[in-house]
């Protein structure tokens, strides 16, 4: 889901830089010293996800992880993300350097919205039942949320809304799926290993 | 139990039925020239071509638009060299836009344009020592045949043949400059990641 550059508008393209900005700066004010390197290796994560693609079928899928990032940093997830797309950006050249604030954005504000929806589920059905179903939930909210996001951003160009949101929606329905069960499992682990790390504020 | 069995079922029958076009990075293009005509070739990753692309010409120096397409189903499209680019030595811009904010752009200089589609007048001259055994081989070659057309003529069947002799070759350059990342690449970025961590760290910590 990474916008090429040249598509979007100048204006798009700023406002896309200024909301990652803010991201990132309240991300950074929220980040403390001991979870820096827990940041650091989920940005590493999220660089890896998405370049080693899975062939499933005719097609292959790579995951985004974007969800678990935000059910597991919050905020944190802007700076994370930030710094992986750059540095796809600058090494694979995918995406591109003017439009890594829109690319962010799409990516990380899907991740902590989804980080908020799996506090919420998890506080209305407690248990460790309540906290798989919130933490999958979380985990598919965020690749949904990153179409949708990614949808609207298009929508400023000549492509239009609908037609790019509901193409997104239907390619990535099984990687909904995926992300889903994947931080279903990532986050009953963290809760039975280092459970400190999903109380972020 | 039977739960978890219709979902896991379900989860990889929508895996295989998904299409594979909007999961992907970015679109890769490449066009190279076979005889007069432009090829293009557009692709997600090596074996996903990129079907119903648009494609949009544009002259390289004065960023006219020159024609539309929209490529086949396995990401080709061809289209004639135009005459006004041929005639003004400009080079060609070709942009594929493939849909979901994948786009990309392809370069053909002037030159290579030229050297393709034979122009008596824009031929490049020979050197001098070059010359002198061209005008001894030629001389036989021109009084057998008498003009200037006839030499024309040979020198377009053999551009032909080497332009379809080597658009494989070309293709396949295309390719490899296209190609993903690699496995030092992607362990490079995660070197990167821990360094700007590390030295993040640095100052928090020297801050206190």
């Amino acid at each position: 889901m990474h916008i090429s550059e040249g598509v979007l508008s100048p204006a798009v393209l700023g406002a896309g830089a200024a909301l990652t900005a803010m991201g990132t700066a309240v991300g950074l004010r929220k980040l403390d010293y001991d979870r820096l390197m827990t940041v650091a290796m989920l940005s590493a994560a999220f660089l890896v996800a998405s370049l080693v693609h899975v062939p499933v079928g005719f097609s292959s899928v790579h995951l985004m992880l974007n969800g678990l990032l935000g059910v597991l940093l919050g905020f944190a997830a802007f700076p994370a993300i930030l710094a992986a797309l750059a540095l796809q950006a600058l090494l694979f050249q995918y995406g591109g350097l003017t439009i890594l604030g829109v690319n962010t954005f799409c990516m990380a504000f899907s991740g902590v919205l989804a980080g908020y929806c799996f506090k919420a589920v998890a506080r209305i059905c407690p248990g460790p039942k309540g906290q798989k179903a919130a933490a999958f939930c979380g985990g598919a909210l965020g690749v949904a949320l990153a179409g949708l996001f990614t949808a609207s951003a298009l929508a400023f160009s000549d492509e239009g809304f609908v037609t790019t949101a509901q193409l997104l929606f239907l390619a990535h329905l099984p990687v909904m799926l995926l992300e889903g069960i994947i931080t279903m499992f990532m986050t009953s682990f963290i809760a039975r290993v280092r459970p400190e790390m999903l109380h972020w504020r | 139990m039977k739960f978890i069995q219709f979902y896991l079922v379900s989860v990889f029958l929508t895996i295989l039925l998904a299409p594979s076009y909007a999961v992907a990075h970015r679109v890769n293009i490449f066009a190279w020239m076979e005889g007069d005509d432009v090829a293009v070739e557009c692709g997600f990753s090596r074996d996903s071509p990129a079907r119903d692309g648009r494609i949009t010409v544009f002259d390289a120096k004065s960023g006219e638009e020159l024609l539309q397409g929209v490529t086949d189903k396995k990401g080709h499209f061809r289209f004639p060299v135009p005459q006004s680019v041929r005639r003004d030595a400009h080079g060609l811009r070709i942009r594929v836009n493939a849909g979901e904010g994948h786009q990309s752009e392809w370069l053909i200089a002037a030159d290579e344009l030229t050297l393709s589609c034979a122009l008596p007048d824009a031929r490049t001259q020979p050197s001098a020592t070059e010359a002198a055994a061209h005008v001894a081989a030629s001389a036989s070659l021109l009084s057998m045949s008498g003009d200037g057309d006839t030499q024309e003529a040979v020198r377009r069947i053999i551009n032909e043949a080497l332009d379809a002799k080597l658009a494989p070759i070309r293709h396949d350059l295309a390719a490899a400059a296209a190609s993903g990342p690699g496995l030092q690449e992607i362990i490079g970025g995660i070197g990167w990641i821990l360094g700007i961590a590390g030295i993040a760290l640095y100052f928090k910590g020297r801050r206190g």
